[in-house]
This record gives structure tokens, C-alpha cells and sequence, in this order.
């Protein structure tokens, strides 16, 4: 007769889970993509920004909408040749 | 035959008491890399080191395990035992002991994370269940 405790197969277990705070940051990058009139591609833009994931259980879902760009042909730089 | 159900169960409510809990969590840190050995003591356990409370990578001592009574060879904690984690860490797992500071005490056993490492940083709460049971062969 024997009696198994601790090394019995799955005797000890833990299990953890993590519920954020509000010191997490995301990183979020945009990728703009400019054409001409033809739909030639004539520059690419990229930028990214930082902020706060809210503090929680769950995982955040964002969506990224309201996106913007234009172009102003004032500040377009001319090039020296 | 060996040790009957209500035979283990009464072990595990021997070494588990509910009136009052006697038991305490540790984190087992990430770094360096650990290694458990079953020679562990709290005293002497060269394989692995504490995140420790006080501050350091959570807020106060050792939290007390709040398990219940055993039913079917099982005991567990019906909440979650948490932690205040006060800085960035990588936490491997969990040691089991009967006090809340020190390493003058016994060590009942240690283990990884059933889902792995747990990354954590200020301000977050680590939430923890354990389940230990028993089995006669």
C-alpha cells in the first residue's frame, strides 16, 4: 500500500490569470498610402502613435476609423534641379 | 486496497486546515531560469528565486492560500488569491509555505503556471488558483 500526494500525476497545480491595470501601453502604426490621379503610388507615409490599453479583464477591441489624409500643393517642397 | 477516499481526504484536511488557513502563496520569479527540485526547502532551494512581496514585485507579504475542504481528493481555493504587483516581472509559478515573511518555514511544494510564464507589470493584479489532490496507489 502506498499513498502518492504531492507527486501524484497533476498532485500540485496552479493556475493564473492577469487583470491588467492601467500602466499597459499599445503601440498603434498607420500605414498611408498616396496615388496619383493615374494610381500610381507616389509616396508612403508611416506613423505611429502610443497610448494607454484600459485597465481590465477583458482584451480590448479597438476599430480605427475616421481616417483623414490629404495632401496641400503649397507644401509640396520643389526640388533643386 | 489501498487508502480509501475518505481516507485521503481527511489527509488533505489534516494538512489544509479551513479554521483558520495556514498556508501561504509565493511567486517563483522567471529569472533565472528556474529548475524545482523535490530537495527544495524555503531555506534552500538553489534552482529558483522569490519575486518578493514587500514592495519589490508586489505590494505586502505573502498572500494566505484560502483553500476550502477537500472533496473528492481535491483541495482548492474557491477565490482567487491575488497579488498587487508592483513592478515588472516574469513569473514562473508558485511556492506553497506556512508563513507569510521569511524562509524559516515549510516548504509544501512549488509548480509552473498551467498556462505558462505570467508577465506582469505595476499595477496589474495576478490571480491565482491552486488545486492539490490526492491519490492512492
Amino acid at each position: 500500500m502506498s499513498e502518492s500526494l504531492t507527486h501524484a500525476p497533476g498532485g500540485f497545480t496552479a493556475s493564473a490569470h492577469v487583470v491588467r491595470g492601467g500602466n499597459r501601453m499599445m503601440k498603434i502604426v498607420a500605414h498611408l498610402v498616396c496615388r496619383d490621379v493615374n494610381g500610381q503610388v507616389r509616396f508612403e507615409v508611416d506613423a505611429e502613435a502610443s497610448c494607454p490599453i484600459p485597465a481590465g479583464d477583458e482584451v480590448p477591441l479597438f476599430r480605427c476609423e475616421d481616417v483623414r489624409a490629404w495632401v496641400h500643393p503649397e507644401d509640396l517642397v520643389v526640388r533643386g534641379d | 486496497m489501498g487508502v480509501v477516499n475518505q481516507g485521503l481526504d481527511l489527509s488533505l484536511n489534516a494538512i489544509f486546515p479551513i479554521t483558520p488557513n495556514k498556508w501561504y502563496l509565493g511567486l517563483i520569479n522567471n529569472t533565472p531560469t528556474p529548475v524545482l527540485a523535490a530537495t527544495d526547502t524555503l531555506a534552500s532551494h538553489p534552482g529558483w528565486a522569490e519575486a518578493a512581496g514587500g514592495g519589490t514585485i508586489y505590494s505586502g507579504n505573502r498572500p494566505l492560500w484560502t483553500n476550502g475542504v477537500s472533496s473528492g481528493q481535491l483541495v482548492t481555493n474557491a477565490s482567487y488569491v491575488s497579488f498587487a504587483i508592483t513592478a515588472t516581472s516574469t513569473i514562473f509559478g508558485i511556492f506553497l509555505c506556512d508563513a507569510a515573511t521569511g524562509t524559516s518555514a515549510n516548504l509544501f511544494g512549488h509548480t509552473p503556471f498551467v498556462g505558462g510564464v505570467q508577465s506582469v507589470v505595476s499595477g496589474d493584479t495576478l490571480q491565482i488558483q491552486i488545486t492539490c489532490n490526492a491519490s492512492s496507489s
